[in-house]
């Protein structure tokens, strides 16, 4: 059995055109983008779409992909971006639909399953509190909490200084404990 | 750190322990590569077309800039004006309109009955 090409073989291969060679790179780095892409639009056909439109500019981008970052840190900011597009332009679309009286803080929601403390389930509980948070913070909490990267890192993904990174998730982590307060720390004692 | 601390981390660590690794649903990578193939197909006929005929396009715009500017060497005009075959208006050139808009009928105040 061969071992698997090396990312930059790959993408010498795919820069030249072969159609194989970027396939596999989309199969060694999907879930990358998965994690990315659902953890800020939570699961669904935007999650889906935003994925594969992340490969399609990875794509038209190949030739000026020069390596200066890791590829997985390139697609995850690529993927994080759109994410962000996508989520601004829910926001549009329900504040098209949404009439005026409505509280501006729901317009911020993404359409994940709602909390529903019956189920008691600590994982959707923090599913749903994740959800709640802005999309500022939940950029952070989602590449530093979930996907455990490193604060240098989520600063290069965001293209943010490290500091800043630092903040958010400092206000990120206060949200999420206001949020789950009733809930987890409840539980906890239990 | 705070007990806060402790039961907020406990809380996602076990959220991310209890979590399947988020994934796409099965055929992502079919579905990328038949986008890929169907908006580049496109995309590249188009950019061989412009790579051919841009140099042509731009060979035959300079042609004709060249031999209008040479054609009107006399004409006291501006370099810019020659080239782009602007011809000089005159006050001869303002009365000929006038008439040319009145042989066609328009602007001349005869109502038509």
């Amino acid at each position: 059995m061969s071992l698997p090409l090396p990312d930059n073989e790959l993408l010498a291969a795919a820069r030249g055109g072969d159609q194989a060679a970027f396939r596999a790179l989309v199969e060694r780095y999907q879930s990358v983008v998965a994690g990315v892409v659902i953890g800020m639009l939570g699961r669904g056909d935007d999650a889906d779409d935003v994925g594969q439109e992340t490969f399609i500019r990875f794509y038209a981008a190949l030739r000026q992909f020069r390596g200066d970052a890791a590829l997985g840190t390139y697609l995850r900011r690529i993927a994080m971006n759109l994410s962000l597009n996508a989520i601004k332009r829910r926001q549009r679309l329900r504040w098209r639909f949404l009439s005026r009286d409505e509280s501006s803080s729901e317009l911020l929601e993404p359409p994940v399953e709602a909390y529903d403390p019956e189920a008691g389930e600590r994982r959707d509980m923090v599913r749903w509190a994740i959800a709640q948070l802005n999309e500022t913070h939940r950029s952070v909490v989602v590449l530093r909490l979930l996907e455990e990267r490193s604060t240098n890192e989520t600063a290069e993904v965001l293209q943010l200084p490290p500091g800043t990174v630092m903040s958010r998730l400092s206000r990120g982590m206060a949200e999420l404990r206001r949020l789950l307060a009733p809930y987890a720390m409840g539980a906890s004692d239990e | 750190m705070s007990n806060d601390d402790l039961d907020l981390e406990a809380a996602l660590a076990d959220y991310r322990r209890t979590t399947s690794p988020a994934a796409f649903d099965l055929g992502f990578a079919d579905r990328v590569i038949a986008r890929v193939a169907t908006g580049f197909s496109m995309a590249d006929g188009l950019q061989r077309v412009f790579v051919r005929l841009a140099p042509l396009a731009a060979a035959a715009v300079l042609l004709l800039a060249v031999l209008n500017v040479r054609g009107t060497a006399a004409s006291g005009q501006s370099l810019v004006d020659r080239a782009l075959g602007i011809r000089a208006v005159t006050l001869a050139d303002a009365y000929s309109l006038d008439n040319a808009l009145a042989d066609w009928g328009v602007g001349t105040t005869e109502v038509s009955k």
